[in-house]
């Protein structure tokens, strides 16, 4: 690796002219922006802001949305055009998967949980199923808590638990990019803090983009923060900056709470 | 470890990088001093340079730290001491050079003024290994032995009226206040409690 490759790496996302519609209303306002790969990017806005219809347009989550028109450009990997109508999206999901707000685990057992996104991605033997599935669980530091018990129903672990097996089914089918959808709001303090430790260590093999209503959230754990505002990007910057001298006065105002 | 954790981590570190500066600055006048030999003393010029930033660096360290993951508690009371220790160990640096300046043009070096340079560097040493290890009780000590160090420091401009032989005590001295700075400010970091300008509690300490 070169120097330049070192300090300036090729983004993993390309966002470019991004617009978003619902209907008639305009969600997202030409936004562009680029995520570095092995990063933590934090979206960040107040309620409405459209920090939730940005990650989503990272999967085609919104394809499910009626009425919901996209226009611009997403670039994955410097070549793979998201937003291009005949890409698989099942594929694009595998590569660049999501973890919600709720944790919403399978009702099906702690294994299949895990096993399902393997199984779909292709076909495995039972042990090396079995491998990445242990593979997955201690990723998330739950094979200790678990390994005794995988064929229990994945609905009857605690919230933070819970949250952590949605994450492992994530990264089992080995994604590149892990989206979370305000990962930690449903769950205790301390559950929030295994959560917030756990993304820090997945920054080593994937790149982390979360959106979080909990600014204390983005500035601990990210590198790189993106505030919103009504639908417009603001600001972009390494969350060292971001939170220390903003550069926008509408940042200012809204991280030192004046306003949203 | 927890994010809080590595973060304090980190500043410690860079903490203790910045007593070593200082030390090394310190044992360089010492020498300097018992064997009238200034040839190193150019040394103190560039380290202080060399400390300059890193207390450039400490404090943005601080900065972020209490921006992004807003310490509480003991926590936020070892943050908000460093910051002041940061400055401490900087004026540390200046009076070095203070010293540097005056005992270049000094030809007679009195027994004094060796002997006060050898318990100003004793009081950093012991202020410093405080700091490392968050050792409240040997901080009380170095604030109540900071009287010796003033009488010294007395009797030497009482003394020897020449200009540069009172400039290099009142240097020394100042290098002593600022490691009892440094020892007020642990003791705020172990205990929660302020110790500055409160002369009951050294009294109360210094009858125990």
């Amino acid at each position: 690796m070169t120097m330049e490759d070192s300090t300036n790496p090729q983004p993993i996302l390309q966002v470019r002219d991004l617009n978003l519609f619902y209907g008639e209303k305009q969600v997202l306002k030409k936004i562009s922006m680029e995520i570095t790969p092995h990063s933590i990017t934090a979206i960040i806005g107040p309620s409405g802001c459209g920090k939730s219809t940005l990650l989503r347009c990272f999967n085609r989550m919104n394809d499910l949305i009626e009425n919901c028109r996209v226009e611009g450009s997403i670039i994955f990997g410097g070549k793979t055009e998201i937003n291009d109508r005949k890409l698989d999206v099942t594929e694009l999901r595998r590569r660049i998967g999501m973890v919600f707000q709720r944790p919403n685990p399978f009702p099906k057992s702690i294994y299949d949980n895990i096993a399902y996104g393997i199984r779909v991605a292709g076909k495995v033997s039972k042990s090396e199923l079995d491998a990445r599935v242990e593979e997955a669980l201690r990723k998330v530091g739950l094979w200790e808590e678990v390994s005794d018990r995988l064929e229990d129903s994945g609905m009857a672990l605690s919230g933070g638990q819970a949250q952590r097996l949605c994450i492992a089914r994530t990264i089992a089918t080995r994604p590149d990019i892990i989206l979370m959808d305000e990962p930690t709001s449903a769950l205790d303090p301390i559950s929030t803090q295994t959560i917030e430790e756990l993304i820090l260590e997945l920054r080593e093999n994937y790149t982390v983009v979360i959106v979080t209503h909990n600014m204390q959230q983005a500035a601990r754990i990210s590198d790189f923060t993106a505030f919103l505002y009504q639908g417009e990007l603001v600001e972009h910057s390494p969350t060292k900056i971001m939170f220390t001298r903003p550069a926008e006065k509408r940042t200012e105002d809204y991280i030192t709470g004046r306003f949203g | 470890m927890l994010i809080i954790e590595r973060a304090i981590r980190q500043l410690r570190d860079n903490l203790h990088a910045m007593t070593e500066v200082v030390l090394e600055m310190l044992e360089l006048v010492v020498g300097a001093l018992e064997k009238g030999d200034t040839a190193e003393l150019e040394t103190i010029f560039k380290q202080d340079k060399h400390l300059d930033q890193l207390e450039k660096s400490l404090d943005r360290q601080c900065m972020e730290l209490l921006a992004l993951i807003n310490p509480h508690a003991s926590d936020l009371r070892f943050v908000f001491s460093v910051i002041k220790t940061n400055v401490d160990l900087e004026r540390m640096g200046d009076e070095m050079k203070n010293v540097a300046r005056e005992i270049k043009n000094t030809t007679e070096i009195p027994p004094e003024l060796k002997e006060l340079s050898r318990q100003v560097y004793a009081t950093a040493k012991k202020a410093f290994r405080a700091l490392a290890e968050s050792d409240a009780k040997s901080s009380m000590e170095i604030i109540l032995d900071d009287d010796k160090i003033d009488t010294l420091e007395y009797n030497i401009i009482q003394k020897y009226p020449q200009l540069g032989i009172s400039l290099t005590a009142k240097a020394l001295e100042r290098i002593a206040d600022h490691a009892t700075n440094i020892a007020e400010n642990i003791i705020y970091t172990v205990e929660g409690i302020d110790v500055r300008h409160e002369n009951t509690i050294r009294q109360r300490l210094s009858q125990k």
